[in-house]
């Protein structure tokens, strides 16, 4: 009971709303983790379809979250999506807030 | 943040997904059945001809598959650069590989030595098949290591015993034919291959427009 009243959830009221949507969530997640993918691969491995995929991005990238690199490999364009240095901050502070404030919860 | 986003199991499932299509168990099964080749051709080829299929498989290998990932592959997965961390993971795993591979080359001369000079000594019948046998276990569990797929060990002692097996088969009843080598070898080119078709299936060639073109605009 104690415990409960120590919880403190408030950091959830300013939870980075960009961050929070599942999709994003995920992309971000797989960002954080891998130095950068192109489209096709994050599409792979989210499961998201083409058009939602790049309607995330789309956010992340007006954000300031995400840049994607274009160039050339041979004659064919690539575009490389990696996380910016405020994506990764963010990222960061959602996830502490997060874990502190629902890493508490009991079962 | 386990049980919510769990990050450590993200970044395998991204290295997973890059790395489990087939090509490394074809590669490695190929590999496994060109000492077959090598030791039924033992009493036909004499040594070192004998060795010719197995340098075709280390040869060219590599190269054959670089060229499958790019023409299969990559096309139907894209494209990740992992983190550094990962890369260096990677670069610790080649060096250790190429290692292994050059001091196959080196085991693979032992034999052809008492006839280049009488002084060196006649290495023990067991000697060939115990130190392959060995090593292909520590490769495998470097692969398995390094891609973050745990049957690679399976394939490794399955390998890495057949070769010994073989030894107890030839000196025991006379077969001379590497039967559990054989097998070892076929059974992981068929998982290789059968690996291969899910992977093709799972991931078809997409449309090109529907992942090149620009981004569009957000509903949210």
């Amino acid at each position: 009971m104690s415990e409960q009243n120590n919880l403190d959830l408030h950091p959830l009221a300013d939870i980075d709303r960009v961050i929070h949507s599942p999709a994003r969530l995920m992309v971000m997640s797989y960002l954080y983790v891998v130095d950068s993918t192109d489209y096709l691969f994050l599409m792979r491995l989210t499961g998201l379809t083409w058009g939602n995929l790049a309607s995330h991005l789309s956010v992340l990238e007006r954000q300031g979250y995400i840049e994607i690199e274009k160039k050339f490999v041979g004659k064919k364009p690539q575009s490389m999506i990696r996380l910016t240095g405020t994506g990764r901050t963010s990222f960061q502070q959602y996830k502490s807030k997060m874990q502190g404030a629902l890493g508490e919860l009991p079962d | 943040m386990s049980g919510f986003v769990n990050l450590k199991d993200a970044e395998k499932k991204a290295v997973r997904m890059a790395a489990n299509d087939g090509l490394w168990e074809i590669l490695l099964g190929l590999m496994l059945l060109s000492f077959t080749a090598s030791a039924a051709l033992r009493d036909i080829w004499g040594i070192p001809w004998n060795y010719i299929p197995l340098m075709l498989v280390l040869v060219t290998g590599i190269p054959a598959m670089r060229s499958a990932k790019k023409a299969l592959i990559l096309p139907r997965i894209g494209q990740v650069q992992f983190s550094q961390e990962r890369r260096s993971k990677f670069k610790r795993v080649r060096a250790v590989l190429i290692t292994l591979v050059i001091l196959t080359w080196i085991v693979l001369f032992i034999p052809v030595l008492p006839s280049v000079s009488t002084d060196m000594p006649e290495a023990p019948y067991w000697f060939i098949d115990a130190v392959f046998g060995l090593m292909i276990i520590v490769f495998f569990v470097f692969l398995a290591y390094a891609f973050e797929t745990p049957r690679l060990i399976i394939y490794g002692l399955l390998f890495g015993i057949s070769l010994p097996a073989d030894v107890i088969l030839s000196g025991r009843w006379g077969i001379e034919f590497p039967f559990f080598n054989f097998l070892a070898g076929l059974v992981v080119v068929t998982w290789g291959v059968v690996t291969l078709v899910r992977f093709l299936k799972r991931y078809p060639l997409p449309q090109e427009d529907s992942y090149t073109g620009t981004l569009g605009e957000s509903s949210e």
